[in-house]
């Protein structure tokens, strides 16, 4: 058998055109189902992406997850305003061993009850101490009452907040009670409070 | 003058644009199938200018054959027209030299597959071989029918029809061995009876 490049080129080209439209058609479904396996990795992309979403949101409600005492105060009606530095990493002061005033992150919720429990908590503070009032203002006008419950209107123009904290004379009785005071307002006033002013009253 | 804005013309508008001698039908014919036209001719030739002159004289041809001919794809009627003018051309130029193409490859591949020692001398009319390869093709799975018109019809590399195929080079070339050794057996086996 011998057949020339010629014959065979010849030959082939012959192929009934069936054969050739056959082809043609397989080309075509196989080019259709190419970008279609194309698309699947923008599919897993936004697969992962709508996951990372899913635990993002869900770690952002978890942080909504009231506590017995959060649950206590958002039943009380606490602002919305309050509730926005739920769970944010705040710096509580504390006195150490050596008398020098430090500082320690702590994510908890930005609440003024809060915060006072771990700077009693931190300062080895007993309950003797207790957080007797405390009052937001916005230029004089009380904005939350003690309970953190919001009792008047906001200011956008002008956002200088004050708070007025009420706490038992008791705390004098303690060593270094200036600094421990001075921790008591660093505390409140560490990163999400922005408070333009803050005054501690003995009572 | 074209507008390259306007959505491509559906295969049977542009037989109709033929039928009605409208000559719009070649610029709509080259926006929707130039390039693949080009890459036909430029895998058997490569040659950029040949490739060119393959590719417009396939409309000419086109313009000729339609009517009559009312082809059931367009492009698989208008490859072929590309096919047998390149063809031609690659006869005339590997008279004077090898041309190192795609088509080279694939025809030096199938002829040397079917060189064989059984029946010596015994030449067979291009006609003759050409009604046993069609039958032998239509014996072939689906995707070997593909691998085969692919490779040594259209000229088109192994890369290209593994990647379209989803499968690996090798395994393409598994299949072409495959159907060479077959297409050796049935030309032999049928070649006694010729």
């Amino acid at each position: 058998m011998n057949i020339t490049q010629d014959t065979l080129l010849d030959a082939i080209g012959a192929l009934d055109g069936d054969l050739i439209d056959g082809y043609f058609i397989m080309r075509q479904r196989l080019i259709r189902k190419k970008s279609a396996r194309r698309v699947a990795p923008r599919r897993i992309i936004a697969a992962i992406a709508a996951c990372l979403a899913v635990v993002m949101l869900a770690s952002y409600g978890f942080s909504y997850v009231p506590t017995e005492y959060n649950l206590e105060h958002l039943n009380n009606g606490v602002d919305s305003n309050e509730r926005n530095i739920i769970k944010k990493n705040i710096w509580v002061y504390y006195v150490n061993d050596l008398g020098l005033i430090n500082r320690e992150r702590v994510k908890t919720s930005g609440l003024t009850n809060e915060r006072f429990e771990l700077w009693k908590y931190m300062n080895g503070i007993g309950n003797d101490v207790k957080l007797l009032d405390h009052v937001t203002t916005n230029n004089n006008i009380n904005v939350y009452d003690e309970n953190g419950k919001k009792i008047g209107e906001t200011s956008v123009e002008n956002m200088e907040y004050k708070l007025n904290l009420t706490v038992s004379k008791e705390i004098m009785n303690y060593e270094n009670a200036q600094k421990l005071l001075r921790c008591l307002e660093k505390t409140m006033s560490s990163r999400m409070a922005n408070y333009y002013e803050i005054k501690i009253i003995l009572k | 003058m074209i507008n390259r804005t306007q959505p491509l013309l559906e295969d049977s508008a542009l037989i109709a644009l033929y039928w009605d001698r409208d000559e719009s039908a070649i610029g709509e014919t080259d926006r929707k199938y130039g390039g693949y036209l080009y890459s036909v001719a430029y895998q058997m030739l490569h040659n950029r200018q040949d490739s060119e002159e393959c590719r417009n004289d396939t409309y000419k041809e086109a313009w000729e054959a339609i009517p009559p001919a009312r082809p059931r794809l367009l492009q698989s009627f208008l490859a072929q027209i590309t096919r047998g003018i390149a063809i031609n051309r690659y006869k005339e130029r590997t008279r004077q030299k090898r041309v190192p193409s795609e088509l080279t490859d694939s025809v030096e591949e199938l002829s040397y597959a079917l060189q064989s020692d059984t029946d010596l001398e015994q030449e067979i009319a291009t006609a003759e071989l050409g009604r046993m390869i069609n039958a032998y093709v239509r014996s072939l799975s689906e995707t070997q029918r593909y691998i085969f018109v692919g490779r040594y019809y259209m000229a088109r590399p192994v890369k290209e029809l593994a990647t379209e195929l989803g499968m690996t080079q090798f395994g393409v070339y598994k299949h072409l061995k495959e159907i060479k050794k077959g297409l050796k057996a049935y030309l032999e086996e049928r070649g006694e009876t010729v």
